[in-house]
C-alpha cells in the first residue's frame, strides 16, 4: 500500500500482532473497556513516535509505556484497587520473556476476518467484497450497485471500521492466562 | 492520555478507514491525508492498523502460486446409508399434475426420495429433480424431466419400460440404471441389464451388462448423437454414490466439484479465483454436510469461505 511509511510498516508486523496481550493487560489494569483501549492507542502513538528502530523488543516497550499510562491515570485517580497495584508491579512485565504464541497468527486473522466480513451489513458486506474480493474499482461498484462513489467510499470506510474493530477484539485464549501469570508471579516476588 | 480532549480509539479507527476509503477511490486529498496522519502519532497507529485489515483482505484474493499441491484424499468417511426412511414421504410427494395427467414425483434441493411404481419397478430420485410416468397397456413410460434418478426396473415381457428424456428414448429391460439429464444429454448408466437407446435423430445404441463380470457402461445421449463407454467399477459406485447420501470426487478439480455440490445446495458455492478453481482434489463427502466439506478444504488447502448474498464465495486464503 502506497499510503504506508515504513514505520507504519513495523508497526504492523512488529506491534499489532501482539494487540491481544496489550489489549488484556489494559483492560486489566483498567476497570473500563474503552478507557483501556484508548489507553493502548495511546501506547501505540507512543511507540510511533519514538525511535523505533532502535527498540529491541517492542512488545515489551509497549507493554512498559501502557503501565506507565496507567500509572499516570491512578495518580489522576488517587483510588486505586489492590488488583490493579499488583498488575503494576514492573517486574511482572519486565521479566516476562516474549511469549512467542502470544502473536496473533496471520493466518488465523484472515480467517477471522472473512468470517466477520459475513456478519456485517448487507451492502456494506457486498461493496467489501466487490472491492477486494473481487478486485472491482469504486466506479464500477457505484455503477452495478446505482450508488454514487461517495456512497461506495462510506460503505468501504464502514466496512474497514467494523472489521478493524472485530480484529482488534479478537484474543488469544493465552493473552488472558499470561496476564494473570503476571499477577501471581507478583505476589511471590512480594512475598519472598 | 493528554489533557485535551481528543478523539478516542473508536473515533480514530472510524477517521482512519474513511482516510482510506478516500484515498482507495482518488478522493482524497493527499496532503490533507498527511497533515491528518502527522497531527498526531495515534491516528498514524490507527491508519497502520485499518490498513492491516485492507491488506489482509488482499490475502483473501491471492494469486495460486500459493495453492498447496492437491492431494488424492481429503477425507476417508464411512457413511451410514440411509435408505429407510427415504420412501415414508415419497407418497405425499406424488400428484397429478393440473394440465398432464400424470402421476409425478419431484425433490427439491437437497432433497431424496424413493418410490415403488405400480409394477414393482423401484424409482430413487436425486436432489432437484422431477420425473413423471404413465402406464399403459402396452408400455411403461418415465419421463425424467430434471436431475437424476437411480432405477430398478422390473421384467415385464408385454409392457416394455421407457425411459424418455432430452429428446432421446431410452427401452431398459430388467436390470438396474442411473439416469442423469445434464442439460440437452441424458447419461445412462447400465449397472445391469440392457438399454436400447434411441435419439431425435434415430441413432439407435444397445448396451448390455449381463453379469457382474461385466464391465458398467455409460451412455451420453442427447442431439449430438450418443456415445458409449465402459466406466470402472469405482467410477460407477462414485455415480451412485448419491444413493447413499456421498458425493464422491477423484481427482476432479474443485470448479467442477462445487458444480457438483451446489446441486444440494439452496445456498451455492462460488469459486472465482481460477488457480483454485483447477485445484484437483479427492474424497467422500456428505450431501448434507457442506461444513464438513468446507472444513476439509480449509484444512488441506487453506480455502477460506465469505458468505455474501446467499452465496459462499471460497477464497485461496493466505
Amino acid at each position: 500500500m502506497a499510503w504506508l511509511r515504513e514505520a507504519d510498516r513495523w508497526f504492523q508486523a512488529a506491534v499489532l500482532p501482539h494487540r491481544a496481550v496489550f489489549r488484556a493487560y489494559a483492560r486489566r489494569l483498567i476497570g473500563d473497556d474503552a478507557e483501556a483501549d484508548d489507553l493502548v492507542q495511546e501506547a501505540y502513538g507512543r511507540v510511533l513516535g519514538c525511535d523505533w528502530r532502535r527498540l529491541e523488543a517492542p512488545e515489551r516497550f509497549v507493554l512498559r509505556v501502557i503501565r506507565n499510562l496507567a500509572v499516570e491515570r491512578f495518580r489522576r485517580a488517587r483510588v486505586v484497587s489492590i488488583r490493579q497495584i499488583d498488575a503494576l508491579d514492573p517486574d511482572i512485565v519486565a521479566d516476562e520473556a516474549p511469549d512467542p504464541l502470544a502473536r496473533l497468527e496471520t493466518r488465523d486473522d484472515l480467517r477471522h476476518v472473512l468470517k466477520a466480513l459475513g456478519t456485517l451489513p448487507p451492502q456494506c458486506r457486498k461493496v467489501l467484497v466487490m472491492r477486494k474480493l473481487q478486485g472491482l474499482s469504486p466506479g464500477e461498484i457505484a455503477v452495478r450497485m446505482g450508488l454514487s462513489v461517495s456512497t461506495v467510499e462510506k460503505h468501504l470506510a464502514k466496512g474497514l471500521r467494523l472489521l478493524t474493530e472485530e480484529r482488534a477484539r479478537r484474543e488469544i485464549p493465552q493473552a488472558e492466562i499470561r496476564s494473570r501469570e503476571w499477577v501471581r508471579s507478583a505476589r511471590k516476588v512480594g512475598r519472598s | 492520555m493528554g489533557s485535551k480532549r481528543e478523539e478516542g480509539r473508536t473515533e480514530l479507527i472510524a477517521q482512519a478507514a474513511e482516510w482510506l476509503a478516500r484515498l482507495d477511490s482518488g478522493s482524497a486529498d493527499p496532503d490533507a491525508f498527511e497533515d491528518w496522519r502527522a497531527g498526531d502519532p495515534r491516528r498514524a497507529a490507527a491508519f497502520a492498523e485499518v490498513a492491516g485489515t485492507w491488506d489482509l483482505l488482499d490475502g483473501a484474493r491471492a494469486a495460486g502460486a500459493t495453492a498447496p499441491r492437491p492431494r488424492r484424499e481429503l477425507d476417508r468417511r464411512m457413511l451410514i446409508a440411509g435408505g429407510a426412511s427415504l420412501a415414508a414421504g415419497a407418497a405425499a410427494a406424488v400428484y397429478l399434475g393440473p394440465s398432464l395427467l400424470r402421476p409425478r414425483l419431484r425433490t427439491e434441493v437437497g432433497e431424496r426420495r424413493a418410490l415403488t411404481l405400480p409394477d414393482g419397478s423401484a424409482i430413487e430420485l436425486n436432489t432437484d429433480s422431477k420425473l413423471s410416468w404413465r402406464f399403459t397397456s402396452d408400455a411403461r413410460r418415465v419421463w425424467l424431466e430434471r436431475g437424476e434418478a437411480a432405477f430398478t426396473v422390473t421384467p415385464d415381457a408385454a409392457r416394455p419400460f421407457l425411459l424418455i428424456a432430452a429428446a432421446t428414448v431410452a427401452r431398459l429391460a430388467a436390470g438396474s440404471f442411473n439416469a442423469r439429464l445434464r442439460e440437452e444429454r441424458l447419461d445412462l448408466l447400465v449397472l445391469a441389464g440392457q438399454a436400447a437407446v434411441t435419439t431425435a435423430a434415430d441413432v439407435v445404441r444397445e448396451v448390455r451388462v449381463d453379469g457382474p463380470a461385466d464391465a458398467r457402461r455409460i451412455v451420453a445421449a442427447g442431439p449430438a448423437g450418443v456415445v458409449d463407454q465402459p466406466v470402472s467399477e469405482g467410477d460407477a459406485q462414485a455415480v451412485q454414490a448419491w444413493r447413499r447420501g456421498e458425493i464422491v470426487f477423484d481427482g476432479q478439480p474443485l470448479s467442477a466439484a462445487i458444480e457438483e455440490y451446489n446441486r444440494y445446495l439452496a445456498s451455492k458455492l462460488v469459486v472465482r479465483d481460477p488457480a483454485l478453481a483447477a485445484t484437483r482434489l479427492g474424497g467422500r463427502f456428505m450431501t448434507n454436510d457442506v461444513d464438513g466439506f468446507l472444513n476439509a478444504l480449509h484444512a488441506s488447502f487453506g480455502v477460506e469461505v465469505v458468505e455474501s448474498d446467499g452465496e459462499r464465495i471460497l477464497t485461496p486464503g493466505g
